[in-house]
């Protein structure tokens, strides 16, 4: 299938006649938003104001952002393409993507009690010191590049599909321009800005999807029914479309493929550090857990309506058409809004232009909260207050260096490997965060015994295991769908690596802090004490330094 | 004065993770069966498709539930997560 939608031509999108319209509206919205982002923009120097809001955000306003966390270009470009291209694969994903947020609703009120709000600063719960500060400030680091790269691309392609080119010299021209648009703002806004900027994509997000998904349904007479049996019958495969296995790279190593797959994205969706920063800015625990609520009613609701409009894509476009746009169905929603209204009419320029806008804001804010968590990663992890001192500059002036400094260098990223297919790592990014994050978090909130040891072993080990097994992984190499497909030194067979990684970190957490061979050599040189005291619930394995300093 | 909410019971997180695990391990059954969830069980809506919405609909409902169970609770709230001196802390 995917021979043949690459085979196929890419035709224009909007058409010439409503281009024009489409352009205008689209540069206008982005002038009005850069206006209101620099309203936004903060003269404040108190860190805690800075990054966290002052801890002051209500609830519901926070929960609202904290859904609009969810609402990235990246999903809401290429999953209602992902789901008309492949069907229930599509869906699954979704529906992983809805449930990670109830892993971070278990997790969040812990997270929020500690008052901590950096990966280096979590990762210390339990094991003080520089070496665990700059392993926070790495896995963060690690995670937000690859995020960035994925997101400005997707966000270029989308600009370039409005515009009617969907060249590669047209994409990139696009990444870059829009790259710079969000290096201005994501350089002056502070962690309230992006808040209300995040709480009022939300709703437009949500409209505009109905108002697609309602004009798509007129179509089908108002009847769902007719219209998932036309995605089905439009689609690549009929037979396969609402079953699973439809995805190439799912249908390679069978039942452990998708298993892995399924790890990654719940647990890695659940534990990006920008949400670990969001819920800290809540004003106590319990408005940390309400905050969540709401976001998940939200998010369950966007990723609803999203799933409609891939099957809404299916049954008014067709996969092909789609796939010929995009292989991934980036342009899914576009070709869906200008196919789903009459050409020439006032209310088709009205909804692309809506699609557009919405993608736009998602591109802006989503990368704008990555790259704002990761800058202040870097300023309290890694830099710390000594490094600051040392080259005399102020929190505040790091926090703006680092977001402008990072933002270049993934847009740099971004456009040195234009020519080839990055999507990947996102499954990296979110490998990362399931392997690193997440039993870092689960061992520091939950386990008394996890020090130094088994955080860093944990962390460089996780670290290691995921870059390598993912360099092997057919998503690099070996595949039609590989980062280089005339490559083949695919010794890793799964498409993600989280089967064996996730397990993998959580064991070297235990060994690091456990050592269980250092109570071997002591049982063999000390004299044997009475059984009832050596099996006692809880008794401790390692040294009472070990968990005191670490 | 109304009192503040209280932390939601242990039991009623268990229940949260329970209702929401089981139908993940389900539905993750599913997507690796291709025979089990090719199976229609209306008009052309397959069990993959079905259980997969239930899946969203239970996350959203137990969510609202919890929440609301935790709103309404009126018991003491329980020792906090934060660290002990000993386990170090940042800043």
């Amino acid at each position: 299938m995917t021979t043949y939608l690459l085979s196929a031509g890419s035709p224009d999108l909007i058409g010439p006649a409503a281009r024009g319209a489409v352009i205008v509206a689209f540069l206008v919205f982005i002038g009005l938003c850069l206006l209101w982002v620099f309203t936004l923009a903060t003269q404040d120097d108190d860190p805690e104001r800075l990054h966290v809001a002052g801890r002051s955000l209500p609830p519901v306003l926070n929960g609202v952002a904290m859904a609009g966390e969810q609402i990235t270009v990246v999903i809401l470009v290429s999953m209602p393409g992902t789901i008309a291209l492949f069907g229930y694969d599509g869906v699954s994903t979704a529906v992983d993507s809805a449930l990670a947020l109830g892993v971070f609703l278990l997790l969040a009120p812990r997270i929020r009690a500690t008052r901590r709000y950096t990966l280096g600063e979590l990762f210390s719960l339990r094991a003080e010191g520089p070496g665990t500060r700059a392993a926070g400030a790495v896995v963060t680091l690690c995670i937000a590049v690859p995020l960035l790269m994925v997101q400005l691309r997707a966000g270029g392609i989308t600009a370039a599909l409005l515009i009617g080119m969907p060249t590669e010299t047209a994409q990139v021209v696009c990444t870059v321009m829009m790259g710079c648009l969000i290096m201005c703002f994501a350089g002056v806004a502070d962690l309230r800005g992006t808040t209300f900027v995040q709480a009022a994509k939300v709703p437009v997000a949500l409209a505009t999807l109905t108002a697609v998904i309602l004009v798509a349904l007129r179509l089908f007479d108002w009847s769902p029914a007719s219209l998932l049996s036309a995605a089905v019958d439009k689609s690549m495969s009929p037979d396969e479309y609402l079953g699973p296995g439809l995805w190439g790279h799912v249908t390679g190593s069978g039942p452990l493929n998708t298993l892995s797959d399924h790890i990654v994205l719940v647990l890695g969706t659940a534990m990006m550090p920008h949400l670990i920063l969001r819920v800290s800015a809540s004003r106590d625990v319990p408005a940390a857990r309400r905050s969540l609520s709401i976001a998940v009613g939200l998010t369950g609701l966007f990723y609803l309506l999203l799933i409609t409009t891939g099957f809404a894509a299916a049954a008014v476009v067709g996969s092909g058409p789609i796939g010929a746009v995009d292989v991934k169905g980036q342009g899914a929603p576009i070709l869906l809004a200008s196919e789903v209204l009459p050409h020439h009419s006032t209310s088709r320029v009205v909804l692309i232009t809506l699609v557009a806008c919405v993608a736009f804001l998602a591109v802006l804010t989503a990368v704008a909260s990555v790259t704002f968590a990761a800058a202040v990663s870097v300023t309290r992890d890694l830099l710390g207050r000594k490094g600051r001192a040392r080259i005399r500059i102020g929190q505040t002036a790091v926090l703006r260096l680092s977001v402008v400094a990072l933002c270049a260098v993934s847009l740099l990223l971004t456009t040195a490997v234009h020519r080839y297919p990055i999507e990947f790592l996102l499954a990296f990014s979110l490998s990362l965060a399931a392997t690193c994050v997440f039993p870092a978090v689960v061992y520091s909130l939950l386990w008394s015994g996890f020090n130094r040891h088994g955080l860093l072993w944990l962390v460089h080990g996780g670290l290691s295991l995921c870059t390598l097994l993912t360099l092997a992984s057919p998503a690099v190499s070996g595949t039609t769908y590989a980062l280089l497909p005339e490559r083949d030194f695919n010794l890793f067979p799964l498409h993600t690596p989280g089967l064996v990684s996730v397990p993998a970190a959580f064991l070297l957490g235990w060994l690091g802090s456990a050592r269980p061979w250092e109570r071997i050599t002591r049982d063999r040189h000390t004299v044997p004490r009475p059984a009832p005291d050596r099996s006692a619930p809880g008794a401790r394995v390692d040294s009472g330094r070990n968990v005191a300093s670490g | 004065m109304p009192s503040a909410p209280s932390p939601p019971s242990p039991d009623d997180t268990r229940v949260l993770v329970t209702i929401n695990a089981l139908p993940l391990a389900v539905g993750i059954l599913l997507s690796c069966s291709t025979r089990l969830g090719e199976t229609s069980v209306y008009g052309r809506l397959t069990l993959a498709m079905g259980w997969a919405l239930t899946q969203l609909v239970v996350l959203v409902g137990g969510t609202w539930w919890y929440e609301s169970r935790a709103v309404s609770s009126r018991e003491p709230a329980p020792t906090t997560t934060a660290p002990s001196r000993t386990a170090g802390g940042a800043r």
